[in-house]
């Protein structure tokens, strides 16, 4: 994935303009999903997606490479949100974490199935909307980056373990909200 | 145990059929455009100040410490250090010709001054890092 249309860090560090915009069309709908689903607002999102790439450019003469660059690329954009988080104070959205029984996860797996494409997309949509920010771009990050337990853990500073527990908690908390969503759903097969 | 993995298999079919989303199309322009904007603003007009004229404030201080304390004797009795203070050789300043100038005022203004000069120092690195 990383391999075709690689930014030239090189020809950036010596100011090519192109060479930049290659790197930001390669990263912006990641970074902007991101942020939009911890900020849960579109404009205040691209101008932190903006903000974050302003930053990279500033900083990517300081990037080493120990990691890959769509995870340095990445932990900037988190650790932007985060800051604009903490400076409005926002970050209070949180679920309760409820078990969810099987028979629930069953009910909710069959209402899934009758839903078109669509419909299913803009219910993940609402339902990442209800997540707390940092459950939001745990999920997002986990499930759009390769699935790498230990590139994650990069991203947002955290280690492999705690990563696994997190995610275990944010599909929870995730169950929780698609449950209340899905309620209308899973009672119309009854009421046939 | 079979419920996490029930949830596990939900969570990841529903983030099966997930998207991502798009920034405004010309987003990628308005980066360039706020880069190359800051760059000129940059070369016009450094927000950052040089390091070096905040130093002199703190340097002028130490100085007049200095100065003020050459004139103790270099004895090391206990009374000396306690009473340092009430034999302060402040006479070169000469304020007390213009209006009177008690000696607690004097410390209290250097003080002050010196809290001065450290809280500069410390909002210039906090808008620095700000504005980075």
């Amino acid at each position: 994935m990383e391999q075709d249309n690689q930014p030239d860090i090189a020809a950036i560090l010596q100011g090519d303009a192109r060479a930049f915009a290659v790197l930001v069309d390669r990263y912006k709908n990641m970074v902007y999903t991101v942020a939009l689903r911890m900020l849960k607002h579109s404009e205040e999102a691209e101008e932190v997606a903006q903000d974050t790439f302003i930053k990279v450019f500033k900083s990517l003469k300081r990037f080493k490479g120990d990691s890959k660059l769509s995870t340095w690329i990445y932990r900037i954009a988190y650790n932007t949100c985060l800051d604009r988080l903490k400076s409005k104070s926002r970050d209070r959205t949180n679920v309760a974490l409820d078990t969810v029984q099987g028979f629930e996860l069953q009910n909710m797996e069959n209402a899934l199935e009758v839903m078109i494409q669509n419909e299913k997309q803009e219910l993940i949509r609402a339902c990442v909307q209800q997540l707390a920010p940092k459950d939001a771009a745990l999920l997002t990050l986990f499930y759009f980056e390769e699935k790498n337990l230990s590139e994650l853990g990069k991203i947002l500073k955290m280690k492999e373990s705690a990563v696994k527990v997190g995610l275990f908690r944010a599909r929870r908390r995730m169950a929780k909200i698609l449950k209340k969503s899905l309620q209308s759903e899973i009672i119309k097969p009854y009421e046939r | 145990m079979k419920d996490d993995k029930a949830l596990k298999a939900l969570v990841d079919t529903l983030f099966e059929e997930d998207q991502l989303a798009s920034p405004s199309p010309d987003f990628t322009k308005k980066v360039i455009a706020q880069l190359e904007q800051e760059e000129k603003q940059g070369l016009k007009a450094p927000f950052g100040l040089p390091k070096w004229p905040l130093l002199l404030p703190v340097l002028f201080f130490v100085l007049c410490v200095i100065y003020v304390f050459n004139t103790l004797s270099t004895g090391t009795s206990k009374q000396e250090y306690t009473t340092m203070f009430n034999t302060l050789d402040l006479s070169f300043l000469d304020l007390n010709i213009l209006f009177g100038f008690s000696d607690s005022l004097g410390y209290t203004v250097t003080v002050i001054c010196l809290a001065i000069c450290v809280q500069v120092i410390l909002l210039k690195k906090q808008l620095d890092r700000r504005f980075a």
